[in-house]
């Protein structure tokens, strides 16, 4: 064999070599080649190489918003979550605009998984704020304020919700039961018990660890959840006499609640005063205390049905009535929601109607609403559904 | 556990579709680029969009959301072994059941399949099936489910020879029910002198009539309280209409046909079943059965005002719970409102369930109820309610704040903490150390014997409670010390109490699921006097049920009712033990008749029984 026949033999694998290697260097140094693959590699599950086209890509330009939610998404799937929320930090993150909501909505979900509530609620809110119609944000704030145990802020979200979507069963039933504890309490205090691990100036997740706690029975630690909040906190004050109620500690109770001023405006304070007086058979100091919670939050059960019967029996049975029927009214409709938790039950029209009939009756015409719509959702033509939901809807309809 | 699709990602939904952030995320791109982008980004997989992860972990919706099973506790109960220690309390227990000659053995029938009945247990009665003075024992047992032709375990009655005692008298006296037996109630139907039995069943109830010789005939049928099919967890006698003889409340769970109603609860991709929360089974009516006073029963349920439909009924206690001299019902409830029937003694009740502030927790939360008893315990006159919840529910104890008012101070009592972790069943307010105070005991047990395998690290067995009643202001618990039994774990129901051995001293019988029972010897020593009270009704039924007694002694007046029904599925010694503290001497016992009618006794002597009969005539 020749040498010039040698060369030539060489030449052509080496011309080839070299292409391929020219074209390689080339689509590696391509940002938009880069970026595909990235997408590529995580829709194909592989997440290693898709963070690693991230890194390469970031060292060539600048992620776009997209991008860097995708890497997010990337690192959070790794269970990276610290990586993920870095990600998505970039000095030229637009301030408005959707996707200045998209990237707040991503924050909040990851602050959320980090259990960083106080930060999830910040990021939640201001992605909210930024695009109300972001749906899953709002979900995600609902939750947390179930979890937290905050009915107002609760009942707010949902309403908002519901001007957006029809809600599901799970939506109405954080909704419905806002103000009371309907969620389990040892999940709940797994999860708070952590939010509070790792922000400890995470106040509302620590009054509502202190409560789950304390319904749980662990009160030395539901006493130490609370040792950190000041003294003068009254939510952390009614918090700290429940949990010496509960171990029967009377005079700590009545020390921590402090001088029996009727007046109380704060209405858990006030609340457990007029149950303390009620156990006492004080009607007249119970009368006085519910009232005052009452004042406070109209909508809750405990202070309306004190009253009513602390009204009873300070022998007015007819101003009695209205708060005990309130009570009798919440406590129904609670006992409705809870027994349609089975999963069957969550799409009986005829249980979501009588629900809806109960939310209407307390004079929650929204969430009464949204129950027919659920109740409409599993049975399109249900005449009665789709009648109720007209009267309800029609200008003329009184509330009751 | 009921499983729900848990952790069900709800990122997503209603979301902006992702393939539009992934095109602005693309603008600029060549087409070459993007389309195939689009292509796999968008349509292969889920990609970029606000909450669209594949796997966002967080579970917006719990896997408590299904709620708890009946009997199930969704979540590690707070378990605080070092809360049964508690203070070494006063007194002590010995279970005599193994020298006892007692050999029963319950049958629940429980298997993987958890068949719904099979969860409940059954109950225990002491009375003297044969009129020699001497308690019998009576326990119920239930069998494999669906039930054959002819079922293998029987209910059993033991004559008590005296001296811890016992000879298996079942054959001879009639009383072998072979079924599926929750409860037992106890009643003199026919004023003749002689004890009869209800029997609380599931697939129709039976009634046993006394001859006065220790033998029974079954009338169930003929009286007209037989249903078949019906599912019933207990019931109580009491005069509802003042005409002098027992009627009969019969408390009904649900209706559970199988295989209709044979749910699949649980970890379905396991194949791991778990009984079914109560929600799950469609309630049905209570009955109200009067007595005609023939030997036959009427269902006067509707006309008298108790036919709610809202109660998985479990016990039920008769007895004058406002003080206006009619006999009363207050029913446990599982997961369902406790019933409050307060008696207007012309047939009819006021159904009192919702005002009266015993129909739920203090937070107006539904509880598990299972168990009731009803007295006084803290000494003003007005008897309190005690009902036995699931585990992360407390026992409850409600204040009789008078006329049919009741407020949830469990946690003034001190009975809120300890409670929490357990499961209770049968209960009673009894005083057990004859201090003049009602004492509590609650029997404990899991429901699911798989709750581990479900990942819940809960034991089966449980131990049971038993709490002293601190001067009528407070309890604490007081196992410890009290022996072996309160130091352990059992699968306690059925709970009855009564002074088996004659001494003074309340003793406990408990019928545990799937075992041999307990036979608890209270041998607690104190320095406490004591009278018992055997009352024989004439205008009023002879058991002389919802009677209220007044016992003045040591400068107090200690009051005690006449009850029936409660406990669980359970009944109990029908005399009345009156503990008296440190008082040697009982100024005066007044009996308050159902009928109205008032007997006093004037300086009775101490530390024996006595008689008293219901006068004829007059006031």
């Amino acid at each position: 064999m020749s040498h010039r026949k040698r060369a030539s033999g060489w030449s052509l694998p080496a011309l080839g070599l070299l292409a391929v290697t020219a074209g390689w260097g080339c689509r590696r140094d391509d940002p938009a080649d880069l970026s595909f693959r990235a997408r590529t590699d995580f829709a194909r599950g592989r997440l290693a190489d898709a963070e690693s086209d991230f890194t390469r890509l970031a060292r060539l330009r600048r992620l776009t918003v997209a991008e860097r939610l995708l890497r997010a998404q990337v690192a959070q799937q790794r269970g990276r979550l610290d990586d993920a929320v870095a990600a998505l930090e970039d000095p030229h993150n637009p301030k408005k605009g959707p996707e200045a909501a998209q990237l707040a909505a991503r924050r909040g979900e990851l602050e959320m998984e980090r259990r960083r509530l106080r930060a999830a609620e910040a990021e939640l809110t201001r992605a909210l704020d930024l695009e109300p119609g972001l749906v899953d944000a709002r979900r995600r704030l609902i939750w947390l304020y179930a979890q937290q145990g905050r009915a107002a802020e609760l009942d707010a979200a949902a309403r908002a919700l519901a001007r957006s979507i029809p809600l599901d069963f799970f939506d109405l039933f954080l909704w419905t039961l806002a103000r009371r504890e309907s969620l389990d309490q040892a999940e709940r205090a797994e999860l708070l018990g952590r939010a509070v691990a790792v922000d400890a100036g995470d106040r509302p997740s620590r009054l509502a660890l202190a409560e789950c706690l304390r319904r749980l029975g662990r009160l030395d630690q539901a006493d130490s959840t609370l040792s950190d909040l000041p003294q003068t906190d009254p939510d952390a004050r009614a918090a700290r006499a429940r949990v010496a109620l509960d171990r029967g500690e009377l005079a700590r109770v009545e020390d921590l609640l402090g001088a029996d001023s009727p007046g109380e405006s704060h209405p858990a304070i006030a609340r457990l005063r007029g149950r303390l007086a009620l156990v006492r058979g004080d009607a007249r100091s119970a009368i006085g205390h519910f009232r005052a919670a009452l004042k406070a939050a109209p909508d809750d059960r405990d202070s309306q049905f004190g009253l009513g019967q602390a009204l009873r029996l300070a022998g007015e049975p007819e101003a009695a009535r209205p708060h005990a029927e309130t009570a009798r009214a919440l406590d129904h409709l609670e006992w409705l929601v809870q027994s349609a938790r089975p999963p069957d039950r969550r799409k009986n029209p005829a249980v979501l109607q009588s629900i809806a009939a109960a939310c209407l009756a307390l004079g929650r015409r929204d969430q009464a609403r949204a129950w027919y719509q659920l109740a409409l959702r599993h049975d399109p033509g249900n005449a009665a559904v789709q009648q109720a939901l007209s009267r309800l809807d029609s200008p003329g309809t009184a509330r009751p | 556990m009921e499983a729900t699709p848990a952790e069900r990602s709800r990122s997503g939904r209603h979301s902006r579709p992702d393939f539009l952030v992934c095109v602005d995320s693309l603008r600029g791109s060549s087409p070459w680029c993007w389309l195939p982008a689009l292509a796999l980004a968008g349509l292969l997989f889920p990609g970029c969009g606000d909450g669209r992860s594949p796997a966002a972990p967080i579970a917006l919706e719990p896997v408590s959301l299904a709620g708890p099973t009946p009997g199930a506790s969704s979540a590690a109960p707070a378990l605080a072994p070092q809360g049964l220690a508690g203070e070494p309390g006063p007194f002590r227990f010995v279970d005599i059941q193994p020298d006892s000659g007692v050999d029963f053995v319950h049958v629940s029938g429980m298997t993987p399949e958890k068949l719904f009945p099979t969860a409940n247990g059954s109950g225990v009665a002491l009375f003297d099936a044969d009129g020699d003075g001497r308690l019998d024992l009576y326990f119920a047992t239930g069998n494999r489910l669906p039930l054959s032709s002819a079922p293998a375990a029987s209910n059993r009655l033991y004559k008590n020879l005296g001296g811890g005692k016992f000879r298996d008298e079942t054959e001879r006296s009639g009383l072998g029910f072979r079924g599926y037996c929750h409860g037992i109630t106890v009643g003199d139907i026919d004023n003749d002198g002689d004890p009869d039995v209800f029997l609380s069943n599931y697939g129709g109830d039976a009634l046993y009539l006394n001859h006065g010789d220790g033998t029974f005939s079954e009338i169930g049928r003929a009286a007209g309280i037989f249903r078949p099919g019906t599912w019933s967890s207990s019931a109580a006698f009491l005069d509802y209409d003042n005409d002098g003889d027992l009627d009969l409340y019969v408390s009904r769970y649900g209706d559970w046909q199988y295989p209709r109603d044979d749910r699949f609860c649980g970890d379905e991709a396991r194949q791991i079943r778990r009984y079914c929360p109560p929600m799950t089974l469609a309630m049905v009516k209570h009955t109200l059965f009067r007595n005609n006073g023939d030997g036959t029963f009427t269902d006067v349920t509707d006309t008298a005002g108790v036919g709610r439909t809202d109660g998985h009924g479990f016990a039920a206690v008769a007895a004058d719970l406002n003080g206006d001299g009619k006999t009363d019902l207050y029913v446990a409830n599982d997961k369902d409102p406790h019933f409050l029937f307060l008696n207007h003694g012309d047939g009819t009740f006021h159904d009192a369930t919702e005002e009266s502030g015993a129909a739920f927790d203090i937070e107006g939360r539904a509880q598990s109820g299972m168990g009731v008893d009803a007295e006084d315990v803290d000494g003003d006159g007005r008897p309190e309610l005690f009902i036995t919840n699931f585990a992360n529910e407390y026992n409850t104890l409600y204040r009789n704040l008078g006329r049919g008012y009741f407020v949830d101070a469990t946690a003034n009592f001190g009975l809120a903490v300890d409670s929490l972790p357990w499961i209770g069943w049968g209960c009673i307010l009894a005083d057990l150390d004859n201090d003049g105070w009602p004492d509590a005991v609650v029997a404990n047990a899991e429901v699911d014997d798989n709750a581990e395998s479900l990942g819940q690290p809960i034991g089966y067995h449980e131990p049971p409670e038993l709490y002293h009643n601190r001067g009528g202001s407070h309890f604490r618990l007081a196992n410890r010390g009290a022996g072996a039994y309160f130091e352990g774990r059992h699968l306690g129901h059925g709970l009855a109490v009564g002074d088996l051995d004659d001494d003074g001293d309340l003793d406990l019988v408990i019928n545990h699921k799937d075992g041999p029972p307990a036979i608890l010897r209270n041998d607690t020593t104190a320095p406490h006097h004591w009278i018992r009270l055997d009352l024989i009704g004439t205008r009023s039924p002879r058991d002389a049920i919802g009677a209220r007694v007044e016992v003045a002694a040591g400068g107090r007046v200690i009051h005690r009712l006449k009850k029936s029904g409660q406990s669980l599925m359970s009944s109990h010694d029908p005399r009345l033990l009156v503990g008296l503290g440190e008082s040697p001497v009982v100024d005066r016992v007044t009996v308050r008749w159902p009928s109205g009618a008032v007997s006093t006794l004037d300086r009775p002597a101490v530390g024996r029984t006595h008689q008293v009969v219901e006068p004829r005539t007059g006031p």
